[in-house]
C-alpha cells in the first residue's frame, strides 16, 4: 500500500519535472546571429535578423553538388513596426521558427536611426532579457540590413566577420553594456564604431563580400552628431588607453624613408588639474614599440640614432593625439574621451558645481600632452636591410 | 525544544549564510547604488554593527534561558500572555517573509528564464520541497545546507573571471557627497543582516551552544565579505549604470566571457539561486513552524509543516500584485520592518530580562 502511494507520487513528479512549459527544441528555433534596425519610408522601424540555415552548416563536402557555388549559410528576414518590439512581432509572423537570441552578438543601427536618436531602441535592448550585454553595437553607413545580406567568402556569416574583426582590438569596439554606461555617464556622449561594406573582389559573386569596421560615430546624448575617420579613431584610442598591438609609422627628421613599429603598446593616464578656475588636462603617455620596418638608412643599433627615432616616435604620437583632440574636442565638442569622469573623480566638489555646463567647459579644457616613448628592440636584423654596408648611416 | 536533532556550529553557519544572502544579493547592488552610487561598497562595512548587535542579543538571551528560543524566552520575561503576543508576531513575520522570499525567487525565475511556466507552479514546487525538508527536522536541513551552500557560494568566485573588464577607477571619488547617502543605502543591507537573529532558533539545537556566538560572528563575517565583494564587482563592471539594473548580478554573470568559450554563465546563476533559496525558504519555514508550535505548546511540530507550506504559498501572492509592489516593499518597508522584529523587540526583551534579573538579585 505504502509503496504504491510512493510510486504514485514519484510518477506524478515526472510530469512536473520535465519543465514542459519552457522546453525548447532546436528544430523549433531560428538562430539569430545579428540584428539590424533601419528606418522605413513612413518613419517605422524595420528590424532585420540574420538567421542561420541549419541545413547548410555542414563543411560543404556533401552539398558541393548545388549549382551556383556553395549554398548560403544564412538568410535575412525583416519586419516593420512602430518600434522594435512591434516590428519583431511582425517579423515572427513571417518566421515559422521561434527567434532565438542566444547567439546574437551583433546589433547594427542604420545612420538615419542613429541621427534621430537611439534611446527608444536602446531601452528595448537593455530591458529585454534576451539581448546579451556583451553584444557589439555598430552604426552602419546606408541601410543596416544590407550588411546582414552579405555572404562572406571565408567566414560563415557577416556577423561572424564583424565579431572576429572586433576581437582584434585595432578598431574601436563597444558592447551593449559599455554603451549603456556611456549614455548614463557624466559626459552625456557616446561613440559607436561604423561598419561599411567592403567593395567585392571582381571575381566574386554578387553579395560575396564582408562588412568591415572603419571610423566612429559620435553621439551627443543618444543622437549621432557626426563621425570621425579611422585615423582619428586611432588617436582617440590613444587617449582612452586602449592601445594594444598598434602599428605606428613615422618619419624621422632629416632622413628619407619611414620607420614602422609593431606592436606598439602604451600606458596612458589622464591627469586633470584645476588651476585658478582653469580646467586643464594632462595626457601622460608611456609607449614602447619594436621596429618591424626601417626604410631609413639609419642603423638602429646605435643608441644615438635610436634616440633620434624615439624622439620622432614621441612626436608622432603627440600629433596623432592632437589631431584627435581637434576633431573631437574642438570640432564636434563631444566628450567621448573620458575627461568628464576624470574630473569627477579628482575634483568631485568642483564637478558637482559645474557639471551642468560641461558642454561649454569641455571645448575649453587646456590639454597638454606628455609623451615618453622608447623603442625596445629592432627585429631580426640590425643595420637597415637591402642596402650596401657603406650606405648605412651608423653615426 | 521540539526538535531533538543536534547540529554543529558549522552547519548552523551554512544554514544561515544562504538564509541571508540568497534572495538579497541579486538586487543588492542596485538598491545600494540607488543612494550611495560609487560608495555602495561601504554599506557592507556599516551593516556589520547591526549584525554584531543581533548576534550579541540572541546569544545573551540564550545564556539567560538556555535551550529556549525567543518564543519561550519572551513568555518567561514578560509573562505568558504578552509573551504569546510576541510569539505570534514572530510567527506571522516569518511566514510573511517566507512568502515574500518565495515570490522573489519565483519572480526572478519566471521573469528571466522560464517565461511560460506558471508562477504558481514554481512557487508550489519549491515550497513542497522545503516543507519536506523542514518536516525531516533540523538535522535534515543542516545536511542539505552542507551540500547546497558550497554550490551556492562557488559561482560567486567565477565573477573574478571578469577581471579584464573591471574598471577599478570607478570607485573614485570616495565619499564625495558625504556620509549621508551611504547611511541611507545601508538601510537595506542592515535589515537583511539583522535576520541573523534567527540563530535564536538554532542555538538550542547546537551540540555546543557555547560556540553559538563564535559561529554567528563567522557567518556575519562571511555575509559582510560577500556583500562588499558583490558590490565592488558590480561597481567596477557597471559603474554609474549599476543603480539602473533590476538584477545587476545577473548582468555581471552574463558578461563573463573567457576567449568566447566560457560564457553564458547565467544558467549557473539560476542553479545557485535555486539552491540558495531552497535553504533560505527552509530556514524561514522552519522558524515559522517552530514559533507556531511553541506558542501553542504543541507536542510535535510536524503536523503543521504542510499547512504552513500552503500558507507560505498564500503569502507569496497576497498583497503582491506585481513586481513593482515587491520592489517597493523591499526598498521602503523592509528596512524598518525587519530590524523592528529582529533587533528592537529582542533588544527590549533583553533589557527587561536584565532589569528583572538584577531586581531579583537585590532582593
Amino acid at each position: 500500500m505504502k509503496i504504491s502511494i510512493k510510486s504514485c507520487i514519484l510518477l506524478s513528479l515526472l510530469v512536473f519535472l520535465e519543465g514542459c512549459w519552457d522546453r525548447t527544441e532546436l528544430n523549433d528555433l531560428a538562430l539569430v546571429t545579428a540584428m539590424s534596425f533601419d528606418k522605413g519610408e513612413h518613419n517605422e522601424i524595420i528590424t532585420t535578423v540574420q538567421i542561420v540555415i541549419p541545413q547548410n552548416q555542414g563543411s560543404g563536402g556533401s552539398s558541393g553538388g548545388v549549382s551556383g557555388g556553395a549554398p548560403h549559410k544564412t538568410t535575412i528576414r525583416s519586419g516593420a513596426g512602430v518600434n522594435i518590439s512591434d516590428s519583431l512581432s511582425k517579423l515572427q509572423q513571417k518566421t515559422p521558427r521561434k527567434l532565438f537570441w542566444g547567439q546574437c552578438k551583433i546589433f547594427i543601427f542604420s545612420e538615419d536611426i542613429a541621427k534621430t536618436g537611439i534611446r527608444d531602441e536602446f531601452d528595448f535592448l537593455a530591458r529585454h532579457p534576451q539581448p546579451r550585454e556583451r553584444a557589439n553595437i555598430f552604426v552602419s553607413k546606408g541601410k543596416a540590413a544590407q550588411t546582414l545580406e552579405l555572404f562572406p567568402p571565408i567566414e560563415n556569416s557577416s556577423s561572424e566577420v564583424l565579431q572576429k574583426l572586433t576581437d582584434f582590438k585595432i578598431g574601436y569596439k563597444v558592447t551593449l553594456q559599455e554603451l549603456s554606461k556611456m549614455l548614463k555617464g557624466e559626459a552625456g556622449a557616446a561613440a559607436i564604431p561604423i561598419v561599411l561594406i567592403l567593395p567585392k573582389a571582381e571575381s566574386a559573386e554578387p553579395f560575396q563580400t564582408i562588412p568591415y569596421v572603419m571610423g566612429t560615430a559620435l553621439f551627443k546624448k543618444d543622437k549621432m552628431i557626426s563621425q570621425i575617420s579611422g585615423k582619428t579613431t586611432h588617436g582617440v584610442k590613444w587617449i582612452l588607453n586602449e592601445v594594444d598591438e598598434f602599428t605606428v609609422t613615422f618619419k624621422v627628421a632629416g632622413n628619407e624613408g619611414l620607420v614602422s613599429l609593431k606592436p606598439v603598446k602604451a600606458k596612458v593616464k589622464l591627469l586633470p588639474q584645476i588651476v585658478d578656475g582653469k580646467w586643464k588636462m594632462k595626457i601622460q603617455v608611456k609607449a614602447t614599440g619594436s621596429i618591424i620596418q626601417n626604410g631609413t638608412a639609419m642603423d638602429s643599433t646605435n643608441p644615438a640614432l635610436l634616440k633620434k627615432m624615439e624622439t620622432a616616435f614621441e612626436q608622432d604620437i603627440k600629433v596623432r593625439i592632437e589631431q584627435a583632440l581637434i576633431e573631437v574636442q574642438h570640432k564636434n565638442k563631444t566628450d567621448i574621451l573620458g575627461f568628464a569622469e576624470a574630473f569627477h573623480r579628482k575634483f568631485p566638489q568642483q564637478w558637482e558645481k559645474n557639471k551642468e555646463r560641461w558642454d561649454e567647459l569641455f571645448p575649453g579644457v587646456e590639454v597638454s600632452i606628455d609623451v615618453a616613448a622608447s623603442i625596445l628592440r629592432s627585429g631580426l636584423i640590425n643595420a637597415p636591410g637591402g642596402i650596401p654596408e657603406d650606405e648605412v648611416v651608423a653615426k | 525544544m521540539l526538535d531533538k536533532g543536534k547540529i554543529s556550529g558549522l552547519q548552523m553557519a551554512l544554514l544561515l549564510y544562504p538564509a541571508i544572502m540568497a534572495t538579497f544579493f541579486l538586487t543588492l547592488p542596485s538598491s545600494t547604488a540607488y543612494y550611495a552610487r560609487n560608495d555602495m561598497w561601504m554599506t557592507g562595512i556599516l551593516s556589520a554593527f547591526f549584525g554584531v548587535l543581533v548576534i550579541y542579543i540572541a546569544t545573551k538571551l540564550h545564556e539567560l534561558f538556555p535551550g529556549k528560543t525567543i518564543i519561550q524566552q519572551s513568555e518567561h520575561i514578560i509573562g505568558v500572555l504578552p509573551g504569546k503576543v510576541i510569539g505570534f508576531l514572530f510567527f506571522f513575520y516569518s511566514i510573511h517573509v517566507a512568502g515574500l522570499i518565495t515570490r522573489m525567487y519565483a519572480e526572478f525565475v519566471t521573469g528571466q528564464f522560464f517565461f511560460k511556466t506558471p508562477l504558481l507552479l514554481i512557487i508550489a514546487l519549491m515550497v513542497l520541497l522545503a516543507s519536506i525538508a523542514v518536516r525531516g527536522g533540523i538535522e535534515v536541513m543542516a545536511r542539505c545546507a552542507v551540500i547546497f551552500t558550497p554550490i551556492f557560494i562557488f559561482p560567486l568566485l567565477l565573477l573574478l573571471l571578469l577581471f579584464p573588464d573591471l574598471e577599478l577607477h570607478n570607485i573614485f571619488p570616495v565619499l564625495s557627497r558625504g556620509i549621508l547617502p551611504v547611511l541611507q543605502a545601508t538601510a537595506l543591507p542592515q535589515a537583511w543582516v539583522s535576520e541573523l537573529f534567527f540563530i535564536s532558533f538554532f542555538l538550542p539545537s547546537l551540540n555546543s551552544p557555547a560556540k553559538g556566538r563564535k559561529w554567528g560572528n563567522i557567518t556575519l563575517a562571511a555575509v559582510l565579505l560577500s556583500i562588499i565583494y558583490v558590490n565592488l564587482i558590480t561597481l567596477f563592471l557597471l559603474g554609474p549604470d549599476a543603480a539602473n539594473k533590476t538584477y545587476p548580478v545577473l548582468v555581471t554573470f552574463r558578461y563573463i566571457s573567457v576567449y568566447g568559450i566560457f560564457e553564458n554563465l547565467e544558467s549557473l546563476l539560476l542553479a545557485m539561486w535555486i539552491f540558495g533559496n531552497f535553504i533560505k525558504i527552509c530556514v524561514f519555514l522552519y522558524v515559522a513552524v517552530v514559533s507556531f508550535a511553541q506558542v501553542l505548546r504543541l507536542s510535535d511540530y510536524r503536523p503543521v509543516v504542510f499547512p504552513m507550506g500552503i500558507l507560505t504559498i498564500v503569502f507569496s501572492f497576497w498583497g503582491i500584485p506585481d513586481a513593482s509592489v515587491l520592489g517597493e516593499y523591499i526598498r521602503y518597508v523592509g528596512p524598518f520592518e525587519i530590524p523592528a522584529v529582529m533587533l528592537l523587540i529582542p533588544f527590549l526583551l533583553l533589557l527587561i530580562a536584565r532589569m528583572r534579573r538584577s531586581g531579583t538579585a537585590k532582593k
